[in-house]
């Protein structure tokens, strides 16, 4: 056998010296340049081209009886409508405008009579126009308990539905939900819901055509969904991808109305690691990043050259630290718990644990929500008057915080827990896996209820009341904040806005009663969840709304013009 | 051999017991209620109740896995929780992306037959430390950075470089006969998930095939062969190399099997739908039923890998006898 030669040896130095130096050009040699990114080019629509959106998993389902996580609902959201749609006003506020309804009326809140636009089409192959009868039809189906609908409590306040948004008596159907006419829906609710409309924005309460459903057969629908919306569903292959193209036969032909974008690709991708990359090479007009990449992310080139934009999107969504009103230790001292709010430190939280991105929060409503008011905690983060309280009171009795099991809530309770210390109070951290956390949250103050916990809650739909009712009206904070708070005082106000018409007058009532629980204190709000996004700025007009939803109709890439 | 090969068979549905036991209680151990996530966050508890009997949940484990073993013996693995699906479909659609992964990645680590050769034959040279330090450095490096490393490397740089987008970076192309990708861009594909997880093991294979070479090569039969004269060629290849591939031919065999479990990191982050991919995803969800399925799956292809590895044993080396 020969030894390696002299010259082998040579070309082998000169290769790895070629590859060191190729290496560190790809890691110094994008250019530099400076600017800030926007959400694309703001021109005259033109059709045409792919947008290449990823999944971060394969959504559960894609049409309105179960679509129910952010990937089932972001396609949903392409295909689907209902009666009203959430649209971001100029205050960046979500709120509901018509989309099949033309307008809407009711005098007392609880009955209302929407009547729905003309010449509205189901996609092909149905092809044919939308009576008020598919959305009795429909909802009849999601609240029907055989058929298994996972977000048919957003119809519970529906006469005929119970508090799950399933019929009580399948026989009667969902009575509540009458059509007049073709054109005129009536739909009497189990209570006055002035928000109403705020919740049928929702994919469970689109039109979808039920009796061609049934024809071909749930499974088969499931697979390939139809509705009236501008994308229609093409292919989706589980674990693989969803393709969409746009419908040719779109009923609103109004300006602006889009589609423009011919086909919208949607690999699923689980990995967010991997997803960044694809979206760096090229293949991916949007992305989340891995976590602890926000800030290199952000300080790329290619986002400093504005072709790219790196974002932090406001959502509706809220973490919180909870406080068992049953424990005899914290329910009965207000002034404890004051102080606990007040040496929360939610900007470190933001900073140390999250990369920055989330917003502190001023109350339980978030930023984006109609009727949204900042600073409503009067408990606001003052660590020196909670010391002081602390001081006042002779020192806090040690308290336990509960979080479930995971990374993140764990380093977020670290944080807290120095916080908190720093003001005198001594807490001590435990956690469970979610199931059994829950059932101990559950529990109140039999057989070793809870003190602090962490807890969040995402918006079903754009409406205070959806924050506010389920998480701390009296019958529902047991398994809603998990804080067993109840003041008949706010029941009332939050009652009185369910039956105020007004809009103004509605969101004042509900701003009282956020401001009245902030001051008895059950639970301290953490931060408002922001979504840090980078998308390609090849496609023009991106808007990642409060929902986490884009409206995929609305977007173009200008550099189909030039083709 | 027929009733060595019977005795294997039988042996194998011990063996599925065993597995689909362990299963089931790691399921049941292991944090989260698939009626729960089911459910959604806003459910009654009446309404998870329902899911939960719906889906036999609210039965003791061993009744569920008494019901699980009924199905299996019908061939029926039942269906997916999340969804709706036949496994055994899911199985099918799956399986063909994850053999072709497999294989692949047995073809790749053979790679390790030569190296571990050309090390043995020049022990203590710089060649062989080189070898064989690398090889260890490689062995060491979790599958799922190696697989990040290779995306970024031959995945995102390569193009910035060279401009051509040679290897896509997730996916997996259409087959024909069910495995052999049918065109470029299916087999793209499958070269930096394959290279990843069969370059780990070409480090093994090279250097257990050093280890076995060596040994081989200070044996008398080929001192004898030396001696008489033959040249050092011919005894390499004719005497050491048959000697000495024997006993890494079995693990790259096993391998095979073993390459199931890799094959779960490696498609996760290729984004490759494949039987790991389906299982990664199945235990996020609490998805019992595909979980199982997919176990059953990959314990099957290990434990015949092993079985067709002892009988090409036999048939190697004759002095080896299968006995019944």
């Amino acid at each position: 056998m020969k030894k390696p030669t002299r010259r082998w040896r040579g070309l082998l130095a000169v290769a790895a010296v070629l590859i060191v130096a190729a290496l560190l050009l790809g890691a110094c040699g994008a250019k530099e340049s400076t600017g800030n990114g926007g959400t694309g080019d703001q021109g005259t629509p033109v059709a045409g081209g792919t947008y290449n959106y990823p999944l971060s998993a394969n959504p559960v389902s894609i049409e309105p009886v179960n679509a129910q996580e952010s990937e089932g609902m972001q396609v949903a959201h392409q295909v689907f409508q209902g009666l009203t749609k959430y649209v971001l006003n100029d205050k960046g506020e979500m709120e509901a405008v018509p989309d099949i309804a033309e307008k809407w009326e009711s005098t007392d809140s609880q009955t209302w009579t929407f009547h729905l636009k003309k010449g509205v089409m189901f996609q092909a192959p149905v092809s044919r126009e939308v009576k008020a009868q598919d959305f009795v039809d429909g909802w009849n189906y999601v609240t029907d308990p055989a058929n298994e609908s996972f977000v048919s409590y957003i119809l519970a306040p529906v006469e005929g539905s119970d508090d799950g948004g399933y019929q009580v008596d399948t026989k009667k159907g969902l009575t509540g939900v009458k059509a007049l006419d073709d054109y005129t829906l009536e739909v009497k609710l189990r209570y006055p819901f002035a928000e109403f409309p705020q919740t049928l924005g929702h994919t469970v309460a689109a039109a979808w055509p039920v009796d061609y459903a049934k024809e071909i057969g749930a499974k088969k629908f499931s697979q390939k969904p139809v509705g009236t919306g501008p994308y229609m569903v093409e292919s989706w292959k589980n674990n693989q991808s969803v393709t969409l193209v746009k419908n040719p036969d779109y009923w609103d032909t109004s300006e602006g109305a889009g589609p423009y974008i011919d086909t919208i690709n949607m690999p699923i991708i689980t990995s967010s690691q991997t997803e960044w990359l694809e979206f760096q090479k090229g293949t991916l007009d949007y992305t989340t990043v891995p976590p602890g990449q926000v800030a290199a992310a952000e300080n790329k080139p290619e986002v400093k050259s504005g072709q790219w934009t790196a974002k932090r999107w406001p959502t509706l969504a809220l973490y919180y630290v909870g406080m068992n009103m049953k424990d005899p230790t914290l329910g009965q001292n207000a002034e404890l718990r004051q102080a606990i709010s007040q040496s929360t430190d939610a900007q470190n939280v933001i900073n140390i644990v999250n990369e920055g991105v989330p917003l502190p929060a001023t109350g339980y409503v978030p930023l984006g929500m109609p009727g949204y008011a900042e600073g409503q905690n009067p408990w606001a983060y003052d660590p020196e008057a909670a010391k002081s309280t602390i001081d006042d009171m002779g020192g806090a009795p040690t308290l336990e915080y509960w979080y479930n099991t995971d990374e993140g809530h764990q380093k977020i309770a670290e944080v807290l827990q120095a916080g908190w210390q720093n003001a005198g109070i001594d807490v001590k951290l435990s956690n469970f896996e979610w199931g059994t956390f829950l059932d101990k949250l559950s529990k109140g103050n039999k057989g070793g209820g809870s003190q602090l916990f962490r807890m969040g809650w995402i918006a079903d739909y754009p409406s205070m009341d959806n924050f506010l009712y389920p998480l701390f009206q009296s019958d529902q904070a047991r398994t809603g904040s998990y804080t067993f708070y109840s003041n008949p005082e706010v029941d009332k106000l939050l009652q009185e806005a369910r039956s105020t018409m007004d809009a103004q007058q509605r969101y004042d009532l509900y701003l009282q009663a956020e401001k009245q629980i902030l001051t008895d204190m059950p639970a301290s709000p953490l931060y408002f969840y922001r979504d840090f996004r980078v998308t390609n700025n090849r496609v023009a007009n991106y808007v990642h709304n409060p929902m986490g939803f884009t409206d995929m109709w609305t977007l173009w890439i200008p550099e189909q013009a030039a083709e | 051999m027929v009733t060595y090969v019977i005795r294997r068979l039988i042996q194998l549905v011990i063996v599925l017991i065993g597995v689909t036991v362990i299963t089931f209680v790691i399921m049941f151990a292991i944090p989260g209620d698939p009626a729960q996530q089911l459910a959604g966050k806003n459910a009654t508890p009446e309404r998870i109740a329902t899911i939960r009997t719906q889906l036999g949940l609210d039965q003791p484990i061993y009744i569920q896995y008494y019901r699980f073993v009924g199905r299996l013996v019908r061939g029926d693995l039942g269906e997916s929780y999340q969804l709706q699906k036949p496994v055994l479909q899911m199985i099918v659609e799956n399986a063909p992306n994850t053999i072709q992964l497999a294989v692949a990645a047995v073809l790749i680590e053979l790679l390790g037959i030569p190296l571990g050769i050309y090390s043995a034959l020049r022990q203590f040279t710089f060649w062989d430390t080189a070898l064989t330090t690398t090889a260890l450095i490689i062995w060491g490096i979790p599958v799922f950075v190696l697989g990040v490393f290779m995306q970024w490397l031959f995945g995102l740089k390569l193009q910035e470089w060279t401009g051509y987008n040679v290897f896509p970076l997730t996916g997996a192309g259409d087959n024909v006969l069910g495995v052999i990708p049918a065109s470029w861009s299916s087999l793209a594909t499958l070269i930096l998930p394959a290279v990843t997880l069969g370059l780990i093991e070409v480090a093994y294979i090279s250097y257990m095939q050093r280890a076995s070479m060596l040994e081989v090569i200070r044996a008398d039969y080929i001192r004898t062969a030396r001696a008489k004269g033959v040249s050092e060629g011919m005894v390499v290849r004719k005497h050491a190399f048959k000697n000495a591939v024997i006993p890494v031919m079995t693990i790259a065999g096993i391998d095979l099997g073993a390459l199931m479990g890799g094959a779960i990191l490696t498609e996760t982050v290729f984004n490759r739908p494949g039987i790991g991919l389906m299982i990664y995803q199945a235990i996020g969800a609490r998805d019992l039923p595909v979980v199982a399925g997919g176990v059953l799956f990959a314990t099957l292809v290990y434990v015949f890998a092993n079985l067709f590895v002892d009988l090409g044993y036999a048939w190697v080396d004759p002095r080896i006898r299968l006995e019944g």
